[in-house]
């Protein structure tokens, strides 16, 4: 009969504490995500030369980024490697490290940011490929003699230049110094070695022919004779 | 007087053979919060069986499963119950009178239910340590009055770009019954 009182005061007791919980209608002490939005350009013009290398973008790139607005008021900017970027036509947009790689194609694709799988936001994106045409060789070290069937210069032996490779666009854009996806050869590199900068040392007396590829589809050589000073 | 005094130590005896029990205790607690520059009291009732085994006047092991819903909103919109098991170990005396107090110290671990963009359940776990008093009703009964007070860390919760870690510690009073066997 002890017990029974006891567990009667107990349950009183505990219908006591239980009622002194009231429901509160303040926000919850965590901030929480209420959107993330891909911020930037909605459409953007790309001076390319890229065709297929996905994996190595072109000239011009875009970089994507989003911000993160919290239920307290604040905003976060950036996230562009906290997110994860897709498009939706790879044809038209791929996304490296969070940028905007260039393809062949242009056109429409949607790009959304995910998080954890979830996907956040997602942005209609209008691409126009702007192709690569010709590329020539430049030089503030060497007067180089340009001509439609060749580029020439003069150099001295055992002396070191600096060459550039200038890119002209499809829409008369000029990009001064192209250095991705393209190789500098030498065909005498007794005479002269240039390398992956377009950096010439001379050696002996002779001719040699610098040639700069962008993809071995468009070319343009400098014809060097080396001489003695 | 005899005849009484040789009935309690009796039962007593009695009791102290049954090394194993169950019960169950109704709680209450309050929580404190800290997130940043900003803090909260949240409260939450919380329900608890359990089952042990040991000496009342000695050591005893007990795990615990545990229902708690705040009454306040901590981590979303729409947060849920929260279902914890504990582990502690026991120690108890006998001071005469048919009373036994006691001191506890443990560890728990729980899961709680979120309508977050990102977590839809919060995991934690706790270190806890409190004390009270037992007192024998029958042979197979006891009536258990106490009070816990636990630290806890809580899930690393994300906001993309940054992340948030929550702790929280809590005081809990209790009061409960057990039937020994």
């Amino acid at each position: 009969m002890t017990y029974l009182k006891l567990s009667l005061l107990s349950f009183s007791l505990a219908a006591l504490m239980l009622g002194c919980g009231t429901e509160s209608d303040e926000p919850p002490l965590v901030p929480e995500i209420v959107s993330i939005e891909i911020e930037g350009e909605a459409n953007s013009v790309i001076h390319s030369i890229v065709i297929t290398d996905t994996a190595n973008p072109g000239l011009d790139t875009t970089q994507l980024y989003a911000t993160v607005t919290y239920s307290d008021g604040s905003v976060a900017t950036g996230l562009d490697s906290q997110l994860n970027w897709e498009s939706n036509d790879t044809s038209v947009i791929v996304i490296v490290n969070g940028q905007i790689a260039p393809l062949a194609n242009s056109g429409t694709a949607a790009i959304s940011a995910s998080y954890r799988d979830k996907i956040f936001t997602k942005k209609e994106k209008t691409v126009t490929i702007i192709p690569l045409t010709e590329v020539n060789i430049t030089s503030t070290d060497l007067a180089i003699v340009y001509a439609m069937d060749k580029n020439t210069s003069d150099a001295n032996t055992s002396s070191s230049y600096s060459l550039k490779a200038n890119g002209r666009f499809l829409d008369n854009n000029i990009t001064e110094n192209i250095s991705s996806n393209i190789r500098w050869s030498s065909s005498n590199s007794t005479v002269a070695t240039v390398d992956i900068s377009g950096f010439i040392t001379t050696g002996i007396e002779g001719n040699a022919t610098i040639t700069v590829s962008v993809f071995d589809d468009i070319n343009s050589s400098l014809d060097l004779n080396v001489t003695t000073p | 007087m005899r005849i009484l005094l040789v009935l309690l130590t009796l039962y007593i005896s009695l009791f102290a053979d049954k090394k194993g029990y169950v019960g169950f205790s109704i709680e209450d607690s309050t929580e404190y919060f800290a997130v940043g520059e900003r803090d909260q009291f949240a409260s939450a009732p919380q329900f608890k069986i359990k089952g042990g085994y040991g000496d009342i006047s000695g050591y005893a092991v007990e795990a615990s499963f545990s229902y708690m819903d705040y009454a306040q909103n901590v981590f979303s919109e729409n947060d849920g119950a929260a279902l914890m098991l504990d582990i502690t170990l026991y120690k108890g005396w006998d001071v005469g009178y048919s009373l036994y107090p006691y001191l506890g110290v443990g560890i728990g671990m729980g899961d709680m239910k979120v309508d977050r963009q990102l977590e839809s359940s919060l995991t934690f776990s706790s270190f806890n340590f409190g004390g009270g008093l037992r007192y024998v009703i029958s042979n197979t009964y006891d009536f258990d009055i106490g009070l816990n007070y636990k630290l806890r860390t809580w899930q690393t919760i994300s906001l993309v770009a940054d992340k948030i870690n929550v702790t929280s510690h809590l005081v809990n009073p209790y009061i409960g019954i057990n039937y020994h066997f």
